[in-house]
């Protein structure tokens, strides 16, 4: 079999971990994301976490079933128009919708991650904790709380180095030009995704 | 193994560019093995013929593909984008070639 294409490449934990879009893209990356994106949402609706914006992660109100579902989704619609809008706008290459979805959806794979920790009975003890100003810095939970705090801090690390490499892949961009646009986008789909969903809760919570 | 076996066994690459300054080769001897007739001159490498080593595989692929990206991503195993983005590269590659064609090969006009 021809390895060819950028041998420094090689298939190694650091591109599955950080540009797993060099193997996997489209309709691939959109069936093993879209899944995730999903569970992860609903995730929130067990340990009361919300991905309330592109970059949000929080925990601690209750919400109802529907909320939940729609957060993730609708922060990866949000940056997949966002950015497919951009590519449309500095690539000269020919991008694929599927691509730029796809590989949005499986750079999302770290929020399930948070999703899941959040559910630490530690961690859920201690937020509740600090929900009602109650600062009891002694508590034998406070070392999940701040264990889940790190992760969840990771985590969005991680997923913003993926979703830019998703972007780079997707839409043949790299560079300076690559990275200022991907920031305007992303700090317009945080505003774009928190303001919607707000004001969704809003109108149908009253 | 022996080291002079070794070496004709090993594939020889054509090389493009000059090791020292970096200028494109030109070829100026060619010799059939079978009957040792030779004919020298100056000639210029196609564009093609002065592309890498791997370009050129990765033309020859895309070719046996008959131009599907969809299968030359599946015979590398990387993501359609991944082939897309290499070809963009390519195309860029070969036009830059073309446009450092040398004078000379201009004024012989298309062979």
């Amino acid at each position: 079999m021809t390895k060819e294409i950028d041998m420094e490449d090689r298939q190694s934990l650091k591109v599955w971990l950080f540009n797993p879009f060099h193997y996997v893209a489209g309709g691939a990356a959109l069936a093993v994301g879209l899944p995730v994106v999903i569970v992860a949402s609903l995730n929130g609706s067990l340990s009361f976490s919300h991905f309330d914006g592109v970059l949000d992660f929080h925990t601690g109100l209750g919400m109802p079933l529907w909320f939940y579902a729609a957060e993730c989704p609708f922060d990866w619609l949000v940056m997949s128009v966002l950015l497919l809008a951009a590519g449309w706008l500095i690539s000269n290459s020919r991008i694929r919708v599927i691509d730029v979805f796809g590989t949005q959806a499986l750079a999302r794979t770290p929020t399930l991650v948070t999703a899941l920790v959040a559910m630490l009975p530690g961690y859920q003890r201690q937020a509740a904790r600090l929900a009602v100003f109650n600062m009891d810095a002694h508590s034998p939970d406070l070392a999940a709380f701040i264990t889940v705090c790190i992760v969840t801090v990771a985590m969005i690390v991680w997923m913003v180095v993926l979703m830019y490499r998703a972007f780079a892949v997707s839409c043949n961009v790299r560079g300076g030009k690559a990275i200022v646009i991907f920031v305007i986008m992303l700090l317009a789909g945080e505003a774009i995704s928190k303001m919607v969903l707000m004001t969704l809760l809003q109108v149908v919570v009253g | 193994m022996d080291s002079s076996i070794k070496r004709v066994a090993m594939e020889k690459k054509l090389p493009v560019s000059c090791p020292s300054c970096r200028a494109l080769l030109r070829a100026k001897r060619f010799e059939c093995p079978s009957c040792n007739t030779v004919v020298e001159g100056d000639f210029v490498l196609s564009v093609l013929g002065r592309l890498k080593d791997d370009e050129q595989v990765f033309v020859q692929h895309l070719i046996k593909c008959s131009g599907s990206l969809k299968d030359l991503a599946r015979l590398y195993e990387v993501s359609y984008p991944t082939v897309r983005n290499r070809l963009d590269a390519l195309i860029e590659r070969i036009q830059a070639l073309e446009a450092e064609k040398p004078e000379e090969d201009q004024e012989r006009g298309p062979a």
